[in-house]
């Protein structure tokens, strides 16, 4: 039976939820068995997934310290996850207080624990919203009412523009966003790209979750961001985009890429 | 929790621990000193302590997360030893590579170099802080360095690493040591269970607050599906009801309101024929010109479905008020709407209005009576509205009620005859009777046709109520052709609905063959109206009663949209005139050219086509006179002989009536 178009998303912790997972790769507790399970056999399956989430989370705060640095005050984190480790707000109001965020994800969970943690936060706010419809986010009253487009805002789509199919148009999703930022605005993204995993078994695996893998090459992650112009060093694996200088010993690992581009 | 744990260990743990190392204390302290370790080694212990003191804690504002580890201390600053740092970003290293360190190094390296501090004050103290290795696990935890894997690597390497870089190298300061990190494996876990169970806890309690709001957006949606119309969005009969319900509920006494219930002219065609594309841009046109409309008068616009709309006026004084609305609504219908085919149609509608005073009102009552108004207006209206009329809604109900109460009233024999004689013009002999149809009822006494064919007829019942009225007729005329002389007719009337049932001359012939009656002494009356549209299927039945040899009258011949095609073409043998082409026959009547001159035209046309002619309703003298002289040749009405009961008839047959007295009205 086709359900009616207003029954809302699924919410369902039977099926495996990335942002969950994600959660639990990062060695939180803010999941479920079946997160957990799969993050486990996705490890089995590529030795170093988990690390690979390290690093990519390890990316989102040095991209929101560069870009804190560059003089951005507003944070529009899609696809935030469940923001309890290393999140955007206590990077970016540590670095300059006044900053403002706002996080957003498809799932419905992710978004009541986030407004949990952010019921003391007056900069910071969660709502539900769904990257394939930006629109929405972008004129969703909790969005509008905390960032002002008519300065620069930083959009953040850390590993999850490949949760969206060439079908969605992902090249006419980052185009909306786009057109939405003033000059000066920032747009960074990380993306997965494919590996060693030639016969495809964590794209595969991926297709069991709310969120099927979409993986792209460095060129198509380059063409999602026409219209900008991406920032030194450009598109490059996540861990070489702009490393700590104090350096660190989780290896590089070229399964996800990195970049940040600025709205001319 | 994890401070409370901390600010009063349990004892059983604390206690014998605590003894021991009171007794190592000294030797501890001395050691280091006997054994003149290097000099390198002892500055590290003290710097490391002051930098525990201290609080490098300042510069890492991440340890504020590591909560016990916050202590105060001597206002002077001072950097850790590079031997300390250099452990601490070991240390770092290893954990990095067991779980993921927010804010990395800049995080959690001051963390840890806070830790190491602790940990050599500890050792320095008297007795022994074992409590500062629980402290130490559990900051751990604090700065999310919190994987099992963590532990497992912190221990190997602080057990490698701590006893040199503390210059720790006695028996008793490795046992003050080993109690340490154990204690540190215990505040870690310690730690790491309330964490963990807090985090579960935090998430089950997202995921029951979005099932909740789930659930109540689900409830939200439901009931806004319940009470709105899917394709125009606006309440539909239960969103008005329940709005109406409050209405009312709430209004102040005195209150008055209205409503007007509007439809759409043709437009069931309309959709039929361009299709429900066309049809549902229609009705979204009209929800968005109504919804305008309501908008700006103040009032509320529902959609009932199909193309019945509402409109609620509240605070109304009079009728008025919801005709100028209503009025209004009508006007802004007929604008041309552009369909996406391209094609432009214009619409009108109809509206049934009612308005009263709110209390007392019944909301399902209300809506009820603007159905019935709007029943008015479609079936026999020419204004495009209607207010609602109490006195003609009590005579709606009381007709229903009539057309309730029939079928026990024809299976008890209540519906029976009467007779009125028909006259031979020429010689006012009584050649028959017209059967007319009487309800006997016990309560409202009888009843003429005019008060129960139109419910007989609504509700169905006309077919078996004309067939039992058939049958009674042919039995009475059978029964006096023995009683009178000579062959007489019988005229029975027949209801449209009977003349198009397919099954009506095998009826006839068998009530025929029942009664004995002749069949040519049967006549039977229909009306122009059972020709309207299916003529050709009638047209069969016609013949077939024609075949069996009964006489057939086309009746009330010249009203409604007469045909004189109907005259040559059907098989009849009379025509019975409508009482209409009797006016103007009296001399006080306003002159009637058109009768006086239509009449001898007509009487004259139905003769040469061979065709007898019946007048009826005949009331004075001077209208049957007149007819004679045109050569009219049946009569019948009050002035000839009234209707009367069946017992009489036999001794009418065949005689005169009324054939005096009617010089004085002799027309000019």
């Amino acid at each position: 039976m086709e359900l009616p178009d207003w029954v809302p998303e699924g919410l369902d912790v039977n099926v495996p939820n990335a942002a969950r997972m994600y959660d639990y790769a990062l060695g939180g507790y803010h999941n479920f068995a079946i997160d957990r399970e799969f993050v486990e056999k996705a490890e089995s399956a590529m030795p170093g997934a988990k690390l690979l989430g390290h690093t990519n989370r390890a990316f989102l705060g040095r991209a929101v310290q560069w870009l804190a640095k560059a003089g951005i005050r507003q944070f529009l984190d899609i696809g935030s996850g469940i923001p309890t480790l290393g999140n955007v707000h206590e990077v970016a109001q540590e670095a300059a207080p006044d900053a403002r965020v706002v996080y957003v994800d498809i799932d419905p969970v992710a978004v009541e624990h986030s407004r949990a943690i952010l019921a003391d936060n007056s900069r910071a706010v969660a709502i539900e919203g769904d990257l394939r419809r930006p629109r929405e986010i972008l004129y969703h009253p909790d969005v509008v009412g905390l960032l002002d487009f008519a300065q620069p805002v930083a959009v953040l789509t850390i590993a999850v523009l490949h949760f969206v199919s060439d079908d969605d148009d992902p090249a006419g999703i980052v185009g909306e966003i786009r057109d939405a930022l003033v000059s000066g605005s920032f747009l960074a993204m990380s993306h997965g790209t494919p590996v060693h995993d030639e016969r495809g078994t964590i794209q595969s695996m991926y297709r069991q979750t709310t969120t099927p893998l979409h993986l792209r090459t460095a060129d198509q992650i380059e063409a999602l961001l026409a219209g900008l112009e991406i920032v030194e060093p450009g598109v490059v694996p996540v861990s070489d985009w702009h490393p700590d200088p104090a350096g660190t010993t989780v290896p590089a690992h070229p399964g996800v890429l990195a970049a940040v581009a600025r709205k001319p | 929790m994890r401070e409370h744990e901390l600010a009063a260990p349990p004892e059983s743990v604390a206690r014998p621990r605590s003894d021991a190392l009171t007794d190592l204390a000294p030797a501890t302290n001395g050691g280091a000193a006997r054994n003149g370790g290097p000099a390198r080694q002892a500055a590290a212990v003290h710097q490391a302590a002051a930098v525990h003191q201290a609080g490098a804690v300042h510069q890492a504002g991440a340890v504020h997360q590591a909560g016990p580890a916050h202590q105060a201390g001597p206002a002077h600053q001072a950097a850790a030893a590079p031997e300390i740092v250099e452990l601490a970003r070991d240390w770092f290293d290893a954990i990095a590579l067991t779980t993921f360190v927010p804010g990395g190094h800049a995080r959690g390296l001051p963390v840890l170099v806070d830790c190491l501090g602790q940990f050599a004050t500890a050792l320095r103290a008297r007795p022994l802080d074992e409590i500062a290795g629980y402290r130490v696990g559990s900051a751990l935890v604090g700065a999310n360095m919190s994987a099992p894997e963590t532990l497992g690597a912190s221990l190997t390497l602080l057990g490698q690493r701590l006893p040199p870089a503390l210059g720790v190298d006695s028996e008793p300061e490795r046992s003050a040591l080993a109690v340490l990190l154990g204690r540190f494996a215990t505040g870690f876990t310690d730690a790491l269970r309330d964490h963990a169970l807090t985090a579960a806890e935090g998430i089950h309690r997202a995921e029951r607050v979005a099932w909740r709001h789930k659930q109540q957006r689900l409830q939200n949606n439901l009931q806004h599906a319940l009470l709105h119309d899917p394709l125009t969005g606006l309440p539909n009969r239960a969103g008005l009801t329940r709005r109406l319900s409050q209405l009312l509920a709430d209004a102040p006494g005195g209150a008055r309101l209205g409503i007007c219930l509007l439809n759409l002219d043709r437009f069931s065609a309309v959709y039929d024929s361009l299709g429900p594309a066309a049809g549902d841009q229609i009705l979204l046109a009209v929800s968005t010109r109504l919804s305008a409309l309501a908008a700006r008068q103040g009032n509320v616009v529902a959609h009932l479905g199909g193309d019945e709309f509402a409109l609620l006026i509240e605070r109304t004084t009079s009728a008025e008020d919801v005709i100028k609305a209503t009025d209004e609504a009508l006007a802004a219908l007929p604008e041309p709407i552009c369909l996406d085919d391209g094609h432009e149609i214009s619409i009108s509608g109809r509206a049934g209005i009612v308005e009263r005073s709110a209390a007392g009102t019944d909301p399902t009552e209300l809506l009820r009576a603007a159905h019935i108004t709007l029943g008015w207006v479609t079936r026999n209206s020419r204004s495009p509205w209607a207010v609602f009329d109490p006195r003609r809604n009590a005579a709606d109900l009381a007709r229903h009620a009539l057309g309730a109460a029939m079928p026990a009233a024809l299976r008890n024999g209540e519906f029976t005859l009467v007779y009125q004689p028909l006259v031979r013009l020429i010689d006012r002999t009584v050649v028959g009777a017209e059967a007319l149809a009487r309800w006997r009822h016990p309560q409202h006494g009888l009843l003429g046709p005019a008060q129960f064919i139109a419910a007989a007829e609504d509700t169905g019942l006309i077919e078996p109520l004309g067939l039992h009225l058939l049958r009674l007729a042919c039995a009475q005329a059978a029964e006096w052709q023995e009683l009178a002389s000579g062959p007489h007719l019988v005229s029975v009337n027949l209801a449209v609905a009977q003349v198009r049932h397919p099954a009506l001359p095998a009826l006839v012939a068998d009530v025929l063959d029942r009664s004995g009656l002749p069949a040519h002494q049967l006549q039977l009356e229909i009306t122009e109206n059972a020709f309207d549209d299916t003529g050709g299927a009638n047209l069969t039945n016609l013949h077939a009663l024609h075949d069996l040899g009964i006489r057939l009258a086309l009746d009330d011949f010249g009203t409604g949209y007469s045909s004189f095609a109907y005259l040559s073409e059907l098989p009849i043998q009379a025509v019975k005139l409508a009482t209409g082409f009797l006016r103007g026959l009296n001399r006080s009547d306003a002159p009637r050219r058109s009768n006086r001159t239509i009449l001898p035209a007509l009487i004259s046309l139905c003769h040469d086509l061979g065709l007898t002619i019946t007048a009826e309703g005949i009331e004075t003298a001077a209208q049957a006179q007149h007819l004679t002289r045109l050569g009219c040749d049946l009569g019948q009405g009050f002035h000839l002989a009234s209707p009367t009961e069946p017992d009489q008839i036999p001794g009418l047959l065949g005689g005169i009536v009324n054939a005096t007295n009617e010089s004085p009205d002799e027309p000019a």
